[in-house]
């Protein structure tokens, strides 16, 4: 009982994208967008922002779902700069003495919590629960600690924090090993091509409880009930547009993955799950390492499973890649014996979900095939794409429209990528 | 549900247009790759692929059947016509799995089975398993189509992997040749992918697990901690939120993100009827209404003392599941068809979430009497397999146990003879 998809909607972004790109230039008085909005880079991969010291502010603003919705979500930002979800990747190197300076715009203390990190000490602020807070309406509060340990760690509100996580007030950060940054850990098996890091941040929204802040209504937690799920504040499939597109000012980051077959390196993946329910995570394509967790390289206990059930609050690193194994290649040993009691029907006799694929129409990789009329295919070069997405299946909608929610692509490349 | 397309046929004249030879070969048997290769019959097919030599017993073919029809639970009794409506892919008889698709929709269009059967797969041999969408009986406005997912396959070609967004769908009254290499042994799950919110918890799901190339070992090379059985049985688990079947047999829109289960199930069936041996099965015909002949699957545990059991547990609900065996501790030997090597684990618990797999063994207690009960097999000692969470041992609104939930039956040494398939029951 699913709504249309979400495909001819992202057309229809690209095309208004590229009008408000044509209005920018055309009338560059008049004001597109967010003043420090960043120009789309074709990337999906993760987007740091590099310390060791960082000016953050609590601030509020929405987002926008593929339903058509938006949602009132309050966040973590760079000061100065715009609401965005999740907060900023902040990328510092193991040793770093980090320093983060927070100014809350928001009208209720906010302080922040770094599970993982050890010595974390506050300047400025007044005491609260959980960490010394900055006060509502322009407080601030600075907070220092020694990024002693590399891997992938959430910071997130410490202050009624039944509230303020859920309603976004978390980000990730990153500590490279001394071994390098193209490795997870101080760890010679946790290394992957630094160009193809990606990091996931898992939310999930209650849209009612969100307008209830919006205007200043009891916020009831015990009515909870889910109707969003986000990957990088997204919800699929805009989890599969570039980083910084400008329909999307307020969620920059992609959640594309793109690997390339049999490349010599895997890929890292880094999860994150701020939100408060736990995820079952399932990568189509191959098996994962899992590397680390929370903070720590699992080392000789590297377990690799087809699903990582991530807890709330909890991270992961982990290693993928994807292998033609089988030489799914066209030749003299092509590899898709027939099998003359099952004959292969012709694309025609199937179905192209809602006449939209990211199939290439050619079961080889780095092949392309023709469709039947009226099938449009989004795929470039004969590249494979399978889904990752959390496997409570209910999670994996937009309020009710399929396809979507915690979901997203990883697309393999031929060797040599397209041309 | 809302797949209105009607796909392409392919009709006398498009076959009398075509010009080519290749072409025209592309249409006959033996050349069905050209087909999946050229998929517009207009384009003239290139060069044919050879296929490489199919050495005997190399190659298995397995036929699948995709359509609706209903269950029986405690409270939710087909035989009074109170059945829970369902999706599912149902097994053919063994000489079926070539029979033309109209001869299979009269015969078993409607009679789904759940869940979709147990698939013992060997190692390194092709694998054909041709899916059939004969459509629904309950839901005729519905034509959906269908896919299988094998759920964890390593480094499948996308268009065998069952997703329709990325690669193609099964329409109804068509059929699709799902093509697997099985490389790496071990329990995984195969579930359609269409719509899979909906069509996963209607019931479109199965165990599929890889056979070690070591007979009786769950993994080859398994010196690290030995993954030895004489006995294997595999769980399915699920919840059922009987409101969205309802719903669907209805014609009623339903939201997904209402999801609530009230049944929890493991191979289809509820406690008790979870454990009843399959001699013991009530009705033997769909049209009598007979209530489990729909949910063939037993998930009682028979062993004699001393027997190395080997559970191969799949979780494709949406909830996470902690699964127990009060009074026999349980070693944990893989996990998502990997092999642990020295990081197994011994467990009280299980906990596994949505789509994750495990492979665990125990080591089946004496017999010490007096019986707890017994049956057909003989007298036997009752231990417990059970979900933790209690609120889960409940059918509905009936009162009493029920829910995810089966028994463990030590029987006295030499009782039981050798198991001849996963989950047979003496």
């Amino acid at each position: 009982m699913m709504a249309i998809s979400r495909y001819k909607l992202i057309g229809m972004g690209l095309l208004l994208g590229a009008v408000a790109l044509i209005i920018g230039w055309a009338f560059p008085g008049v004001a597109i967008g967010r003043p420090n909005l960043q120009a789309a880079t074709g990337s999906t991969t993760m987007e740091c922002t590099n310390g060791p010291s960082f000016d953050l502010q609590a601030t509020q603003g929405y987002i926008d779902t593929p339903d058509g919705n938006s949602v009132y979500m309050w966040g973590f930002a760079l000061d100065p700069g715009s609401f965005q979800m999740p907060g900023p990747v902040l990328c510092v190197d193991e040793g770093d003495m980090v320093t983060i300076n927070l100014t809350n715009n928001l009208n209720e203390p906010v302080s922040i919590v770094f599970p993982g990190q050890m010595g974390v000490t506050a300047t400025g602020g007044s005491a609260g629960l959980l960490a010394t807070e900055a006060a509502a309406s322009g407080g601030t509060v600075s907070y220092s600690f020694t990024a002693s340990e590399p891997g992938t760690y959430l910071y997130e509100s410490g202050t009624n924090t039944h509230k303020q996580v859920q309603m976004g007030l978390a980000g990730v950060i990153v500590v490279r090993p001394a071994m390098g940054d193209n490795y997870a850990y101080n760890d010679s098996a946790t290394q992957f091509d630094p160009n193809r890091e990606y990091l996931l941040v898992f939310h999930d929204i209650d849209p009612v409880l969100h307008q209830a802040v919006e205007f200043g209504l009891p916020y009831e937690i015990t009515t909870r009930h889910d109707r969003y799920w986000t990957i990088n504040g997204r919800g699929a499939v805009d989890t599969l547009l570039d980083n910084n597109v400008v329909w999307l000012p307020h969620q920059p980051y992609s959640s594309l993955v793109r690997v390339e077959a049999g490349a010599a390196l895997p890929a890292l993946i880094r999860y994150a799950n701020a939100g408060t329910v736990n995820h079952p995570f399932h990568p189509h394509g191959n098996t994962m390492q899992v590397v680390g967790r929370d903070g720590r390289a699992l080392e000789a206990a590297a377990l690799e499973n087809f699903t990582t059930t991530i807890g709330a609050g909890q991270t992961n690193d982990l290693l993928f890649r994807w292998d033609n194994v089988e030489g799914w290649t066209p030749g003299p040993n092509g590899n898709l014996p027939d099998n003359p009691k099952f004959p292969f029907p012709n694309l025609g006799n199937l179905v192209f979900k809602d006449d939209v694929t990211f199939y290439s129409g050619n079961p080889y990789l780095g092949q392309q095939g023709s469709f039947p009329p009226g099938v449009t295919s989004f795929n470039e070069c004969g590249e494979f794409y399978f889904p990752w997405h959390s496997h409570a299946l209910n999670e994996i909608q937009n309020f009710d429209e399929g396809f979507g929610g915690m979901l997203t692509l990883v697309r393999v490349d031929p060797p040599g990528g397209c041309p | 549900m809302t797949e209105k397309r009607t796909p392409r046929r392919v009709s006398r004249r498009d076959i009398l247009k075509l010009g080519g030879s290749g072409a025209l070969l592309a249409l006959m048997g033996g050349s069905g790759l050209n087909r999946l290769l050229h998929n517009d019959l207009r384009v003239a097919a290139a060069a044919p692929v050879p296929r490489p030599a199919l050495q005997p017993g190399s190659s298995m073919d397995i036929r699948l059947l995709a359509t609706d029809g209903w269950m029986g639970f405690p409270g939710r009794r087909r035989a009074a016509g109170e059945g829970i409506y369902s999706f599912g892919f149902r097994p053919v008889a063994a000489n079926e799995t070539y029979a033309k698709i109209d001869k299979l929709i009269q015969k078993y269009k409607g009679k789904v089975t759940w869940p979709a059967p147990i698939l013992a797969i060997p190692k390194d041999i092709d694998l054909y398993i041709a899916m059939t969408n004969l459509g629904f009986v309950q839901r005729p406005d519905l034509d959906d189509s269908h896919t299988i997912h094998w759920h964890g396959f390593r480094n499948p070609n996308s268009v065998f992997d069952g997703v329709p967004e990325v690669s193609i769908a099964v329409p109804l009254g068509r059929n699709f040749p799902y093509y697997f290499k099985p490389r790496d042994e071990g329990t995984y799950m195969y579930h359609c992918h269409f719509e899979d919110v909906e069509h996963v918890q209607m019931g479109m799901d199965g165990v599929v697990y890889i056979e070690a190339n070591t007979p009786g070992h769950a993994y080859d090379n398994d010196s690290a901690i030995s993954t030895a059985f004489d006995r294997q049985f595999t769980f399915m688990l699920n919840e059922i939120y009987s409101h969205a079947h309802d719903n669907l047999e209805n014609v009623q829109e339903n939201l997904w993100s209402d999801y609530k289960a009230d049944y929890w199930v493991m191979n289809g069936r509820s406690y008790p009827d979870t454990v009843l041996r399959d001699q013991e099965l009530p009705g033997s015909d769909f049209d009598l209404g007979g209530d489990l002949y729909s949910q063939p699957i037993s998930s009682l545990i028979q062993t004699n003392p001393g027997d190395r059991v080997l559970l191969r547990i799949a979780n494709l609900g949406y909830e996470q599941h902690a699964m127990q065996i009060p009074g026999i501790p349980m070693t944990v030997v893989g996990q998502d068809a990997s092999y642990l090597g020295s990081n197994y684990y011994e467990a009280t618990t299980i906990y596994l979430g949505p789509g994750e797999a495990r492979d665990v063994l125990f080591t089946a207690p004496n017999y010490s009497g007096p019986p707890d009960g017994t049956d057909g097999a003989g007298p036997y000692n009752r231990y417990w397999f059970r979900n933790r969470n209690a609120q889960r041992l409940i059918n509905g609104t009936e009162s009493g146990l029920g829910g995810m939930l089966t028994e463990v039956r030590v029987y006295p040494v030499g009782t039981l003879g050798a198991q001849t398939g996963p989950n047979k029951t003496f």
